[in-house]
């Protein structure tokens, strides 16, 4: 529950520095830029402290947890994954011009391997549930 | 492969959440060894076998399929 509060907190707060950002002056855009990346970094860094402590206190990263096994396995896939599709989009890259949409497609090309990765996770986990 | 983990933990009239924490693994480590789902490490094995005093092969047995052995190398 606490780390729901966190996200939905960190993403509120990211939402209104990007109203901030867009409604300022060029010549002030720095500050709210500033403040977008704080919240970010503030943001990874908070959700992985909770992350290890849930993890600490349910034992699931513990060498021979089942969570830890499956956890491992679906990492080995999502890294062969990310490199077909990394192949593609470097292919991409190279052949066409996408100017500023490029960023867009890299930044894409993460959010769908770390999908793939808890995607993998979610299946495996639930097939060795009782 | 089936196990007796099951049996063994009832009859210490353990939890499965008890169980774990003696282990140091997740609850739903146990619960998906119970189930034949999840295959223990070597290492969690022999845990569980020092917990219940008892040998390896006695708690975790091969099924049928599994039990054959090449005779070359016997």
């Amino acid at each position: 529950m606490t780390r729901w509060i966190f996200v939905a907190a960190a993403g509120l707060a990211l939402i209104a520095s990007s109203a901030w950002l867009a409604a300022s002056a060029d010549e002030a855009r720095w500050i709210p830029a500033a403040v977008s990346g704080l919240i970010v970094f503030i943001g990874a860094l908070g959700t992985i402290a909770l992350r290890r402590r849930s993890e600490g206190a349910a034992r699931t990263s513990r060498a021979d947890s089942v969570e830890r096994s499956v956890a491992l396995d679906a990492r080995a896939g999502a890294f062969v994954d990310s490199l077909v599709i990394g192949v593609g989009l470097g292919a991409c890259l190279w052949v066409f011009d996408l100017g500023p949409y490029a960023g867009a497609l890299v930044t894409l090309y993460l959010v769908v391997v770390i999908a793939d990765f808890w995607l993998r996770y979610a299946v495996r986990l639930a097939s060795v549930r009782g | 492969m089936r196990n007796e983990v099951a049996a063994l933990r009832r009859a210490r009239g353990l939890s499965q959440a008890a169980l774990a924490e003696a282990l140091e693994v997740s609850r739903q480590t146990i619960n998906s060894i119970e189930n034949g789902r999840y295959d223990p490490s070597l290492p969690l094995a022999l845990r569980i076998g020092r917990l219940f005093a008892r040998p390896v092969e006695e708690i975790f047995i091969l099924n049928s399929s599994h039990s054959g052995l090449k005779t070359a190398v016997m």
